[in-house]
């Protein structure tokens, strides 16, 4: 059935293109000169494209000026998850070496952080705090990636599975150090109560830089062995690259963006606690939101955080459902996005601009 | 419970009317006990909808998550469900400056209600005959100040701890602990269970007729309904709660409280709770100490008269429906917390509901303290 729902959406697309094909046409020269400057880094793009990713990003970037509190609150959000999201497609979505383990690494990062000011000085400035918290999202990265990434299939999401569990269950224990079920408060909250516009940038900027980094790096050489890595490891074997190598690359180019997701996250709402930062939930909600957005694109799962972000906090909230009947929902469209369109929603919708543009020139 | 507090609430705004002249406007939002979720309500409420005061709160981990947000912008707040001693000694206690406009006026902090139920357990010792005791507390924040006092507070009294035990929330099987109780010869369990445990300790409990009474506090079975929910196997069981149920008279006010609220809120097409439970009457009482505290304080301008409202609510002696409410000032040991009651040296302001069996089903019936029993305890009819 999906296969003769895409063959005919693909030929409503080639009639429409006989309107659109001019329009692109008449942007491409913008698009064009944006291809000469950065097409080499981020990849080149046809005119309506061009439009849509600028259309985007002059949205992001002035939406204090449209939104309202509500709304600069979910892109706040929106835009610490996307970072978590894209960094756990350059790793499990590239490789194809799903983990369902990644809410350790933000975790990690969002605890050390809080762990420092608590049990080491609370006076540490966060030019300190930062950059040993996403170090030690690198660190547990590592311990993961060194064991788990020599095994494949179900072994290696299992493991990482498993890490989440045991994570989660040393907070209690260790309640002196983690806080326990409550967590630890008192970290400096950066989001300003009384000026969301000046703090939505800070997390908002960002997220477009890490997303920018790894864009970079997806279309790099690194990018095109990772993704060899899933489509034929043995392949890559034989070509005589040592795949394991760049696998715990993979794990360690995720760490970082992990590490910034979970620190923003700590200093958002200024505290840590295992069900906000560690539950194994947090894993499958970066998931869903890339394959929501389109796995190994870096720009889909950035697409899918902002998209389930906002369906649940603003569309779905206002229609004034409880908690769990909107993630149900949401659920539901996770699964209905898996069997209709697995590539994700954003990368159909890349293509289908590419379509809709005519013939390339 | 949450339904219970808003609707108590709105009973509470709809008496007072107006506060200095302006009208109450009430604005209910849902914490679905989630941190991140009533943070950003939090900061709705003081950027965007400007409110004077708010109230709630159940798990004290959302409460602890909202403090330092709520103390930054200075706007009153007054807990009303969460029990958690620290969440004010760590905030209040700490640097009260700071944390000032954070207040609670009930339930009694988890640290008096340890004290409290220890007097409980020495009343069923004098009833019953009862001098061994099992504590089993759910890992959670709020019963850590049981963990710590309760064992103690039982052994001053004389009393026999034989078996002290913290159980995961996820626990569920409880066989294996209920054994080792009955192997340790308690006479009865103090548990301390809000968001684990529920029926899952009382269903095999009842039906291997356990030779122990189950006490303490069990937030499910706070609920008027739980008797259908529980099929029944909850009898004998009881739990500490503010308001006690709703099932009696504690201050004089308490019954025309309940009574407005199942006017307004029971019956045909419904939802459940049938009673306000015990953070509605919490709730309840604080909206109504506040409109006193306005009154004392001639402001709610939290921005430049703050100091005027804090020394207001130390000040303001008010009888809700729950219990006589006045605050502790902030050299106590407990600064803006509420107050516990005395009679000859015990704490008072802690009543104790049991299910206890009818002719055709079973209801709470407030056994504890004495002066406001509407039953006595019965121990499990398979004990006697």
């Amino acid at each position: 059935m999906s296969s003769e729902t895409g063959r005919s959406s693909e030929a409503v697309l080639d009639r429409l293109s006989t309107v659109t094909g001019p329009v692109n046409r008449a942007l491409q020269p913008l698009a064009n000169a944006y291809n000469r400057l950065l097409g080499g880094y981020f990849g080149e793009m046809n005119g309506l494209q061009f439009v849509l990713i600028v259309g985007t990003l002059v949205g992001l970037l002035t939406a204090p000026l449209w939104g309202n509190y509500a709304l600069i609150q979910s892109m706040v959000a929106a835009s610490i998850w996307a970072i978590l999201a894209m960094g756990w497609d350059i790793q499990s979505g590239y490789t194809g070496y799903i983990s369902f383990g990644h809410s350790v690494l933000s975790g990690g990062a969002a605890y050390t952080t809080a762990m420092l000011i608590h049990n080491v000085n609370p006076e540490l400035p966060l030019l300190v705090t930062i950059p040993v918290s996403v170090l030690a999202a690198l660190g547990i990265g590592l311990l993961i990636a060194l064991p788990s990434l020599r095994l494949s299939g179900p072994y290696f999401s299992l493991i990482t599975f498993v890490a989440v569990l045991i994570f989660y269950r040393m907070m209690n224990p260790f309640s002196e150090y983690t806080g326990g079920e409550t967590g630890l408060s008192g970290l400096e909250k950066i989001f300003d109560v009384t000026a969301p516009a000046a703090s939505y940038y800070l997390f908002l900027l960002p997220m477009l830089a890490v997303a920018a980094a790894l864009l970079i790096v997806a279309r790099s050489n690194i990018g095109l062995i990772l993704v060899a890595i899933r489509e034929n490891e043995s392949a890559v074997e034989a070509a005589g690259i040592n795949a394991t190598k760049f696998k715990i690359w993979s794990f360690v180019l995720s760490s970082i963006p992990m590490g910034i997701g979970g620190v923003l996250l700590a200093h958002r709402f200024g505290n840590v606690d295992p069900a906000t930062f560690i539950v194994v939930d947090n894993s499958i909600e970066m998931i869903a939101m890339a394959v929501v957005g389109g796995m190994s694109s870096i720009l889909g799962p950035l697409g899918g955080a902002f998209l389930i972000i906002l369906l649940e906090d603003v569309v779905l909230h206002a229609l004034g459902l409880e908690a769990e009947l909107r993630w149900a929902i949401l659920w539901a469209i996770v699964l209905a996005i898996l069997v209709f369109a697995r590539d994700g929603l954003f990368r159909k919708l890349w293509h289908g601009l590419e379509r809709l543009g005519g013939d390339r020139r | 419970m949450g339904l219970g507090s808003e609707r108590s609430a709105e009973i509470a705004v709809d008496e007072i009317g107006s506060v200095r002249d302006q009208e109450i406007d009430l604005i209910n939002e849902n914490t679905e006990r989630d941190v991140s979720t009533t943070s950003e309500i939090v900061e709705q409420f003081i950027a965007e909808d400007n409110v004077d005061l708010i109230v709630g709160t159940f798990s004290s981990e959302v409460t602890q998550g909202i403090t330092d947000t709520i103390a930054d912008s200075n706007v009153p707040f007054i807990i009303t469900g969460s029990a958690d001693s620290s969440t004010l000694t760590e905030t209040t206690g700490q640097n009260y400056e700071k944390y000032k406009n954070i207040f609670r006026t009930g339930p009694i902090n988890s640290e008096l209600q340890a004290e409290g139920m220890a007097d409980y357990a020495e009343f069923l010792s004098d009833t019953h005959g009862w001098n061994s005791f099992a504590h089993l507390a759910e890992e959670a924040a709020w019963t850590k100040p049981f963990q710590e006092l309760l064992p103690g507070y039982l052994e001053d009294r004389g009393l026999d701890v034989v078996y002290d035990n913290t159980v995961s929330l996820s626990t569920d099987n409880y066989t294996p602990i209920l054994d080792d109780i009955e192997a340790a010869g308690a006479d009865a369990v103090i548990r301390f269970f809000a968001a684990g445990g529920q029926g899952k300790l009382i269903g095999p409990w009842i039906q291997n007729e356990y030779p122990f009474a189950v006490e303490g506090t069990h937030v499910a079975s706070m609920s008027p309904e739980f008797w259908q929910q529980s099929s029944g196997a909850c009898i004998y069981e009881t739990t500490s709660q503010s308001g006690g149920g709703g099932v009696g008279e504690l201050t004089g006010k308490t019954m025309d409280f309940v009574e407005k609220y199942e006017e307004e809120y029971t019956g045909e097409g419904q939802d459940p709770p049938s009673k306000p439970m015990y953070m509605g009457f919490n709730t309840y009482d604080a909206i109504h100490f506040y409109s006193k505290v306005a009154e004392e304080a001639g402001t709610i301008n939290y921005s430049d008269n703050l100091d005027d409202i804090v020394e207001a609510m130390h000040s303001v002696e008010y009888t809700g429906a729950a219990a006589e409410i006045s605050l502790y000032g902030e050299d106590s040991k407990y600064p803006n917390d509420a107050k516990e009651a005395r009679t000859n040296g015990k704490i008072s302001n802690f009543p104790i509901t049991q299910w206890q069996p009818t002719e055709n089903g079973g209801k709470q019936e407030i056994v504890y303290p004495p002066a406001n029993a509407t039953a006595d305890h019965m121990m499990p009819h398979w004990m006697s």
